[in-house]
């Protein structure tokens, strides 16, 4: 709610609803930053930067004002296993991927969270039916 | 970490597809949807991992609450 | 006036004092012991258990129905069952009496022999409460074998029409009321529930395979033409010798083995 957003084309209509629930203690997608309606390619900054400010909209017990990516979720944010799972979830929300079993049973820290999502994110105009989904 | 038992993978496999439901749901129905699925989950935090055939009794009766809630016929919860 | 009441009152006191005099035979009560498997879904953490229910038999109906009704309207409401035809059309009493899976409506309680009686829900089901088993997967087995006329037929004018020859084959298989009972009494089924159809709904199949009026018998055989659905049957009878209604799922599932012998 109190961040920049630069918004995709596609995603627009879907945000603005977004944005009118005021929740500030859970997830709210962000989805900014995202730099072209063409679907540019996602650097790893972009994608530690999105995940950090979803991390933020999380109420965290260990309120450390710093998160990157040897962060982790446990040790640090103080999530236990259901809440670090509502984190993942957010994630897949935020960058339209799905976190498979074994990962997401395995994730530790923000940055295998950072890799996983540059691994098997797909550029938008490759996923035509993405708005089917 | 601590590794995962079996049964707690199925626990937290079931926490997730339930959260990845809530997000197909209408955008302003989704926070009831969230905090069913927290305050649900949240009633059986305190079942010793152990207690094999309680936790297995839960995970079953929740996959079929998360097969009936997941419906898009099924916009809102209280 | 005055003189009506006061011999209505001598009347009266005669009369109690008569009873007293002939020394009525004092109340002999006859009670059956009924042990019942109870669980509830509210406390999952706490173990199944069975409570005991002692009634006066003089004061309780003939079935076993009665006697589960009995405990929940006067003793513990709290006793959860299915119930609802009380004639043993409906199947939703299906349960475990004494050992056998049977239907509580139309099984008599043996009054006399002074055994207590164990029920349990029927066997190797999930329990949604004390008897009422999960019956979802029964449910969608039948749903599978798709239980309705299939035929490439333009509708007739008015009814369907069959022979009497064919329509003879049909009983002893329309009568199912699908109550599990059989199901639940394989052992096949019960460590196979997942793949084994079980002898209720095959013999529905066979119902259907057999229908003059039916189209689909290749495709419906072609359906069971796996290692599981059908051949985990290994004629074990169990079905019916328990089954309620007097029917002989065996015999049906036998007959679709030997019909599909040759294929």
């Amino acid at each position: 709610m109190f961040r920049q957003f630069t918004f995709a084309a596609r995603s627009s209509a879907r945000l603005a609803t977004r944005a009118a629930v005021i929740r500030p203690a859970v997830f709210t997608p962000v989805n900014f930053m995202r730099l072209s309606s063409t679907g540019s390619p996602l650097t790893r900054e972009d994608v530690i930067a999105r995940t950090i400010s979803v991390l933020k909209t999380f109420e965290l017990k260990n309120s450390t004002d710093k998160i990157d990516v040897d962060t982790q979720f446990t040790k640090d944010l103080g999530m236990d296993s259901l809440d670090y799972n509502d984190a993942l979830v957010a994630l897949e929300e935020e960058f339209d991927v799905v976190f498979d079993d074994k990962t997401a049973n395995e994730i530790k820290t923000v940055g295998e969270t950072v890799d996983y999502v540059l691994k098997t994110y797909i550029p938008e105009q490759e996923d035509l039916d993405k708005e089917v989904r | 970490m601590v590794r995962f038992s079996g049964l707690q993978k199925e626990v937290l496999s079931l926490y997730r597809d339930c959260l990845r439901a809530a997000f197909q749901k209408p955008i302003d129905r989704r926070q009831h949807w969230i905090n069913y699925i927290h305050s649900e989950f949240n009633k059986s935090r305190n079942i010793p991992r152990r207690d094999f055939s309680t936790v297995e009794y839960l995970i079953r009766t929740g996959k079929r609450r998360y097969e009936m809630y997941k419906s898009p016929d099924i916009k809102d919860v209280l | 006036m005055l003189s009506i009441k006061s011999g209505l009152r001598t009347g009266l006191s005669k009369v109690i004092l008569r009873t007293f005099a002939t020394d009525a035979p004092a109340y002999e009560p006859n009670y059956k012991n009924f042990k019942v498997y109870r669980w509830s879904p509210d406390h999952p953490e706490e173990k199944p258990h069975m409570q005991d229910f002692n009634l006066d038999m003089n004061e309780t109906g003939p079935m076993m129905l009665d006697a589960l009704l009995k405990i929940k309207n006067e003793v513990d409401p709290t006793l959860t069952l299915r119930r609802s035809c009380r004639e043993g059309i409906c199947g939703s009493c299906a349960m475990n009496i004494d050992g056998r899976n049977t239907l509580a409506c139309i099984t008599k309680i043996n009054k006399t022999d002074g055994k207590e009686v164990k029920i349990y829900p029927l066997p190797h089901m999930y329990v949604v409460r004390d008897l009422v088993p999960d019956l979802t997967l029964f449910y969608q087995q039948y749903k599978s074998i798709q239980p309705y006329l299939q035929t490439s037929k333009p509708p007739p004018e008015k009814e369907n029409l069959q022979t009497i020859e064919d329509r003879k084959k049909l009983d002893g298989l329309y009568e199912c009321i699908l109550c599990a009972c059989c199901s639940t009494s394989c052992p096949s089924y019960w460590w196979n529930q997942q793949e084994y159809l079980g002898p209720a709904v095959l013999m529905q199949a066979y119902r259907w395979m057999i229908d003059s009026r039916d189209d689909a018998t290749e495709a419906r055989k072609q359906m069971l033409q796996n290692s599981m659905s059908l051949y985990r049957c290994h004629t074990i009878m169990n079905c019916s010798r328990t089954c309620p209604k007097g029917l002989n799922p065996g015999r049906a599932v036998a007959a679709i083995k030997k019909s599909m012998a040759f294929e």
